[in-house]
């Protein structure tokens, strides 16, 4: 059952998710599909979502090329149970706040994760939670190997970490999990998280400067391997 | 030779793959307009950080939420609803936005104080239930609303819900009765300062080319450039405090929008009359209206003027509120809202 309100454009929104701009009828379901290259190459992701402010319908295109990427990343930060609701919920802001994307940026990828990063800060105290818990269950070399079996189900359920890595983690700023994660686990560039986390290059550098020492402090590895 | 951040990254753990029947649930809500925008409830206020603006800037004036299917036995009402069709004044839009203009009086808050703003509000609200079957009624409330005046603070918004009104020639469907009482929601700050906070209103432009220069600056998506400005100047009305120098240059700045055009006799929501100024869009006619006397702003209305553009009989009234009392206050109420939160 929906409920669509008219009108109503107050602040807050009277219900939340308004269109972004206000148009009475339907969306314009009619309107051409633009945003292909001119060549009719595959349109960046700045091209479908531009293309998505006349024809929303082209936004699904974002979403079918990196849904998969979000989610995994949603599923290593927080565990299974959140990936779906996280990976939903970011290409749903997304899609509200299409208008205001930059749209000299043809990879839309820092800017999902930036916004999954956002939704991810929000389950903050389950995730440290979740670290800590994955830091208190030890698990000796001998008895992975001998349980390799029962060890890859669990892999695949919990996304399980290594006990001192996962207390190495916990152990972070928020900042600078955030910063780390997408670096190390969502392939971003040093330029693309700074995008993504809205902070300057520089900040980047030395955020994961520190990172490294706490890491290197924290994971007991030696000075000399550095 | 050990990279920390290479070992964090081979340490990557692994994860279940998407499951399609997820994914294609996500992929139905962004390809469908109606399910894209639904949101289970109860969860009407998240507010994003650095989307705040967003939401609140944006001239949306569709919003959907999810409400239960759950059928109750209610009398069918029908009701004509249709009210007189305006006719437009010889008075001009400029004469009458001038004298608001001229009408402006500041309450100046500080920055760490709240602006209150009290209003009763009438809006269409489309329900589409299981089997497709449409339904509409007009949902009426009461709202006092508390925002910061520079938008760092939390606000609260109190919401009385009012006894629905049937669409023009629709009878009132049981959803309609869903929601009743009263609800506080607390409205969090979430370190990003809405568009329409008084210390960013103070910093819009006082001189009236350039206010309309900004009005023509706003997102207005598909809709016609002067349709977008019209809708750009509701915004900035509506439960906000526009400080006097900015208002006057607003309303000297409508007056230049085309289209825009003067009907005298117009009715607010709590049934005051005014002059209302106003323009057609998509078959309604949407007015700011005015006290006759004062040139205070009274609400807003909105009204068919035509039929096949509007799908709905050419009179009905399908948005009115009224402005109540707009003032100042030290603090906002403090509300205990689980709901609310930043992304």
């Amino acid at each position: 059952m929906v409920r669509t309100v008219s009108g109503d454009t107050r602040f807050p929104a009277a219900a939340p998710g308004r269109s972004p701009v206000g148009s009475r009828e339907a969306e314009p379901y009619g309107a051409e599909p633009n945003g292909a290259g001119p060549d009719g190459a595959e349109p960046s992701d700045a091209g479908l979502i531009e293309a998505s402010l006349t024809a929303p319908e082209r936004f699904a295109g974002v979403f079918d090329r990196h849904a998969d990427e979000i989610h995994a990343y949603a599923g290593r930060r927080l565990g299974p149970e959140h990936a779906d609701d996280v990976t939903a919920e970011t290409f749903l802001v997304a899609f509200r706040k299409r208008h205001r994307y930059d749209t000299s940026r043809p990879d839309a990828r820092p800017w999902l994760y930036g916004i999954a990063g956002n939704l991810i800060s929000g389950h903050r105290r389950s995730e440290v939670r979740r670290l800590r818990a994955l830091a208190r269950a030890p698990r000796d070399a001998g008895e992975r190997g001998a349980h390799e079996e029962e060890r890859g189900a669990e892999r695949a359920s919990a996304a399980a970490l290594r006990p001192a890595l996962a207390a190495a983690l916990a152990r972070l700023s928020a900042a600078e999990r955030d910063l780390l994660l997408l670096v190390a686990w969502a392939d971003l560039s040093y330029e693309e998280a700074a995008e993504a986390l809205k902070i300057p290059i520089g900040t980047v550098r030395s955020r994961l400067h520190r990172v490294r020492a706490k890491l290197r402090r924290h994971l007991d590895l030696p000075e000399e391997n550095v | 030779m050990t990279d920390e951040i290479d070992l964090v990254a081979r340490e990557r753990p692994d994860v279940a793959p998407y499951s399609l029947a997820a994914k294609a649930a996500v992929r139905r809500r962004l390809a469908d307009p109606a399910g894209r925008r639904a949101r289970p409830r109860p969860r009407p206020y998240l507010f994003l950080a650095g989307g705040t603006a967003l939401l609140a800037a944006a001239a949306g004036v569709v919003a959907i939420t999810t409400v239960l299917t759950e059928p109750e036995a209610r009398p069918a009402k029908v009701s004509p609803g249709v009210v007189t069709l305006p006719k437009v004044s010889a008075m001009s839009a400029e004469e009458v936005l001038g004298r608001a203009a001229r009408a402006v009086t500041d309450l100046s808050p500080r920055d760490d104080q709240f602006v209150r703003v009290s209003s009763q509000t009438m809006y269409e609200a489309d329900v589409v239930g299981e089997g497709e079957k449409e339904s509409r009624y007009l949902y009426r409330t009461k709202r006092t609303i508390w925002l910061s005046a520079d938008g760092t603070r939390d606000g609260a918004l109190k919401v009385e819900y009012l006894e629905p009104h049937a669409y023009p020639g629709w009878p009132i469907p049981p959803e309609a009765y869903k929601e009743k009482g009263t609800e506080w929601m607390r409205l969090p700050a979430c370190n990003s300062v809405r568009d329409t906070a008084y210390t960013n209103l103070k910093k819009l432009p006082a001189d009236p080319e350039k206010m309309r220069g900004y009005l023509y600056d706003r997102p207005h998506g598909d809709n016609p450039p002067d349709t977008g400005a019209w809708t750009a100047v509701g915004d900035l009305l509506r439960e906000t405090y526009v400080p006097a120098p900015q208002r006057a240059a607003l309303f000297k700045a409508a007056a230049t929008i085309p289209g825009v055009t003067v009907t005298e006799n117009v009715e607010d929501a709590a049934g005051r009359t005014g002059i209302g100024v106003g323009r057609i869009s998509g078959g309604v006619r949407e007015e700011i209206i005015f006290d006759p006397s004062t040139y205070e702003l009274l609400g807003e209305r909105g009204i068919v003027v035509d039929e096949k553009e509007a799908k709905a009989p050419a009179g009905s009234l399908v948005a009115s509120t009224a402005q109540l009392e707009v003032t100042v206050d030290d603090t906002a109420p403090e509300v205990k809202d689980p709901d609310s939160g930043c992304l």
